[in-house]
């Protein structure tokens, strides 16, 4: 493996910064294999010679993180597991992390076939390299690795959750996931990210999925980060011949985050549907990136964002698809809808399309507006107070998003996390 | 139980009703006919309190109390409702879920108690027999994807379940076959009664044929220019619009 990468340029960092991090480093090392040391060294100089992401890079124009260069954070100390029934998803079998950690005395028994944690954290393609994804890679404390043979079948949904319980002071935590499915498995793998109380935290997390030909994923997350965590995740899926990744994302939570949401339909057939819904208030930034590469023929794509600001709060919705030369009759279909709730509020979206094949079918549209007035005006005619037709309107524009989730008891709990999005009160919870 | 004296109203600073009066009493059915223009459906969004109309001049009052002044979710709870020429598509939000939200606020608002999910369910399969809509209708987005006939029929179920006073139905007969005309026409009857005042809004007399008015007015140019008992709907079916101009 080529260790030697090239990392996009970013800010430099102060020695005391960077003191921090090398501690941090030995910290890590301390739960992990001598062997990993080499390779995350090598990260680290990386990370330490491109800095944070920030405006001059064209995917960071609109989140900046170099000023994080300037906090020297410390790893969040082991913590054990709060009380996690609340976040039980009825049906799944659950894995928690705290702080970075897995918690095996709050975590289910996983068959042994199906998890082999501490394995070393598979390395896939890189489209979209920086200084965060360098970070995350030389300081992941820990991480779920899941491995589902050819042909199987994920009887119990995996629930994957990352708390983090933030202490006085401002620490960090760094999380490494990876997921493969077989030929022919299929599953439904449910991430979620929760926060004990609103103090600071700063958090990266890596995804990586891989499915191979045939192989059925239904990916769910809900980041649900408290309102002090600056949050950091990257994603990459990559999908063999024929293989389905059907993927729903609910931002409902954070101060600052960015998402890098990317997929490869790296073989003939493999089809993708991506949705994810964010609703933004207070003077939370939310910032997804998305990145669809049809890189073989007969790819189908489909993404639908929505995204709700109110208050002082930001949303960016940045979504590409690459059409690669030799991936004829690709399908690939972009919508992103906007809802702006206070005149303070931001939202930017854009639709990026790059298209180096002509016997393709590509789609793409983007809207940003308010509440529609007769479909208020019909509600109120008809007995809702004007908050309660607002709110309903609101969430059923939402909630279209989470329709698709077919493991029920997951999208009940995403309804149950978007509603609690909403200040008002809804006169009952409309049904999913 | 509704005067209206002398109402003018403005939409986009364009004046529409030109002094409309009129009175409907307990118990009685009015038509409201007019050609395209002359400001049945203003009228029809006024009495429903839709933003963007403005009176200028004029009273209207119900059951005795001024009706202008207040919001149209409490005009609902007073019993007004409103039939929508065009209702609207709420897509994710399903019909049940709207009607018992909206059949609970108008409780709440009288200080009523509220139905339970049982209740509510028995009380809307019934008035949906009625209507002819099914249960996977009742299921899906408020209007979502429903056709012209059954949004006029998801209208009148909607009138039924929320039992008003008093029924304002714009152009509710407009894009409905003659199947879909009767079920409409029927759920109307059923809604007829001493306490109860419908007051049809129409181009066409056709409506008329199956829910017959004890009086109709004509409308042309924001004013109701002639009043008659239901023989006058047969004479502007004869004789159309056309000859108000001269009038």
């Amino acid at each position: 493996m080529n260790w030697k990468r090239k990392v996009m340029a970013g800010s430099t960092l102060p020695d005391a910064t960077r003191a921090a991090y090398e501690a941090a480093l030995q910290s890590v090392m301390t739960s992990r294999p001598a062997s990993e040391l080499p390779a995350r060294r090598i990260d680290l100089d990386s990370f330490f010679e491109s800095g944070f992401p920030g405006k001059v890079l064209e995917d960071w124009r609109y989140t900046d993180l170099s000023n994080l260069a300037a906090n020297g954070y410390s790893l969040a100390p082991d913590s054990p597991a709060p009380d996690v029934s609340a976040w039980r998803i009825e049906g799944t079998l659950l894995l928690v992390f705290v702080n970075g950690r897995f918690r095996a005395e709050a975590s289910d028994a996983i068959p042994k076939a199906l998890l082999c944690r501490n394995s070393g954290l598979i390395g896939t393609e890189d489209s979209r390299d920086d200084g965060v994804a360098r970070l995350n890679a030389a300081l992941a404390q820990d991480g779920a690795v899941i491995y589902l043979e050819p042909g199987a079948g994920l009887a119990t949904p995996l629930h994957i959750l990352s708390i983090t319980n933030p202490g006085a002071e401002t620490a960090m935590s760094h999380l490494a996931h990876t997921l493969e499915f077989g030929a022919g498995a299929t599953g439904t793998v449910i991430f979620e990210d929760a926060t004990t109380g609103d103090a600071a935290h700063f958090q990266t997390q890596r995804v990586q999925v891989r499915l191979q030909d045939g192989a059925r994923l239904e990916l769910i997350r809900v980041q649900g980060h408290g309102l002090g965590v600056q949050a950091v995740s990257r994603w990459d899926a990559h999908l063999g011949r024929d293989a389905h990744l059907n993927w729903v994302n609910l931002d409902a939570g954070g101060a600052l985050v960015r998402n890098d949401l990317c997929a490869n339909l790296a073989a003939p057939g493999a089809s993708l549907s991506l949705s994810g819904v964010c609703v933004a208030s207070g003077t939370a930034h939310v910032d997804n990136h998305t990145r669809i590469d049809h890189s073989a023929p007969h790819g189908t794509s489909r993404q639908l964002y929505r995204g709700i600001a109110t208050d002082r709060a930001r949303g960016i919705f940045n979504g590409k698809v690459v059409v690669h030369p030799h991936a004829r009759r690709s399908d690939s279909d972009l919508q992103i809808a906007n809802l702006l709730l206070s005149p303070q509020a931001e939202i930017n979206a854009k639709p990026e399309l790059q298209i180096d094949n002509d016997d393709v079918k590509c789609a793409h549209g983007s809207t940003c507006g308010q509440l529609d007035e007769q479909a208020l005006h019909y509600l109120r005619s008809r007995g809702l107070p004007l908050e309660a037709a607002r709110q309903i309107l609101l969430y059923a524009f939402a909630h279209e998003i989470l329709r698709p989730i077919r493991f029920a008891p997951a999208r009940e709990r995403l309804s149950q996390r978007l509603l609690a999005r909403f200040p008002g009160e809804l006169p009952v919870l409309p049904p999913s | 139980m509704l005067e209206i004296r002398d109402l003018h109203a403005r939409v986009e600073g364009r004046t529409i009703l030109e002094g409309i009066s009129l009175e409907v009493a307990s118990g009685e059915v009015h038509a409201v006919m007019g050609p395209n223009g002359s400001g049945k459906s203003t009228l029809a969004n006024v009495l429903a309190g839709r933003d963007g109309y403005e009176v200028t001049s004029g009273t209207v009052r119900y059951l005795g109390a001024d009706l202008l002044g207040i919001e149209p979710e409490a005009r609902a709870a007073k019993g007004v409702f409103l039939g929508f020429q065009y209702p609207v598509e709420i897509p994710g939000v399903s019909n049940t879920y709207f009607l018992k939200a909206a059949l609970n606020a108008q409780r709440r608002q009288r200080g009523e108690a509220e139905l339970d999910a049982m209740d509510f369910l028995s009380l809307v399969k019934a008035k949906a027999a009625t209507m002819k809509i099914d249960m996977a209708m009742l299921q899906r987005g408020v209007n979502e994807g429903f056709s012209g006939g059954e949004k006029k029929r998801n209208e009148i179920l909607q009138m039924l379940v929320l039992d008003p006073r008093l029924m304002i139905l714009d152009e509710t007969d407009s894009g409905l076959d003659i199947d879909a005309l009767k079920i409409v026409a029927d759920g109307i009857n059923l809604m007829r009664g001493p306490q109860k005042g419908i007051v049809l809004v129409t181009h066409y007399q056709r409506l008329l044929d199956y829910v017959t008015p004890d009086r109709v007015h004509v409308l042309a140019r924001g004013r109701i220019v002639r009043s008659g008992g239901p023989e006058l709907a047969h004479e502007l079916e004869e004789k159309g619009y056309g000859w108000l101009d001269a009038a």
